[in-house]
């Protein structure tokens, strides 16, 4: 083979950048993504959107309409996104049970609790979430349903 | 929830004062044969009514509801033996649970006196 060759080294790191490229390429195609921040960019959708609250517990202009809304937006989750966000107890506890990072259980209960601000139903429903989730669980578990309540 | 009553939130605070935390505490009393899920139930209680004022009040005015979180505390300063399931109404675990109880078995310092007696057969 003769002697080894000075390499250079800009050569070679633009071929490996190419096949990095290619790689990240392929796993776009192929691998599941990643969605590190998927539950706390759709918390934080949630929370822009307007709550319906009743006149007599309405908050003043101005004032932030709930414990955990930021700027609100004007816009009211479709039924079509209502579907996906607020489906039975079952589902929304299985959705906390696998909350392992606790920004995404806190970001998934802020959501959950400024949808369910003014809704005596919804804030039943919330329980009804908590009192599964410590029944069904174990200790590794349970601490989301603790964030949520 | 209850940092919803306690910020102001008629609705949670009605439900939460009035209704939930009875619940809660049924639950727990329910689901008091399980050592690690009262050991992380009782630690987020105390570290809530630490921060939460109405959390306080309320079990301040509810003692009776609460006081056998004293009594489980006092019967049970160790965790179980597995040995000691056939006798016992206390199990480490919920059936069919994953969870991994070997920081309390082998490693942690407070059943060093079991690990020894279990290694060298003497229980």
């Amino acid at each position: 083979m003769g002697l080894p060759t000075p390499e250079d080294p800009n050569v070679k790191k633009s071929t490996l950048a190419i096949v990095k490229e290619k790689d990240r390429l392929a796993k776009l195609m192929t691998d599941r993504p990643q969605y590190m921040y998927l539950i706390e960019t759709v918390a934080s959708l949630v929370r822009c959107c307007t709550v319906d609250a009743p006149a007599q517990l309405a908050p003043a202009p101005g004032e932030p309409s709930t414990l955990y809304s930021i700027p609100d937006l004007g816009f009211r989750l479709s039924q079509d996104n209502l579907v996906l966000f607020n489906p039975d107890v079952q589902f929304i506890t299985n959705l906390f049970m696998h909350a392992h990072k606790a920004r995404a259980a806190v970001a998934l209960s802020k959501a959950y609790v400024h949808y369910f601000f003014y809704d005596e139903a919804g804030v039943k429903k919330l329980f009804k979430i908590v009192r599964t989730g410590l029944e069904e669980c174990d200790n590794d578990r349970i601490r989301p349903f603790l964030i949520l309540f | 929830m209850i940092e919803a009553g306690e910020a102001g939130s008629d609705l949670h605070r009605q439900y939460v004062v009035n209704k939930f935390l009875d619940n809660f505490f049924s639950l727990v009393e329910s689901q008091s044969g399980f050592f690690q899920w009262m050991e992380v139930v009782i630690d987020w209680v105390i570290k809530v009514t630490f921060r939460v004022p109405l959390m306080r009040d309320w079990m301040q005015q509810n003692a009776s509801r609460w006081a056998f979180l004293l009594d489980w505390l006092k019967q049970n300063p160790t965790p179980p033996m597995q040995q000691q399931y056939q006798d016992r109404v206390i199990r480490m675990n919920k059936p069919r649970s994953r969870v991994s109880t070997s920081a309390f078995r082998y490693n942690s310092r407070r059943n060093q006196a079991l690990c020894f007696y279990r290694k060298n057969s003497l229980i």
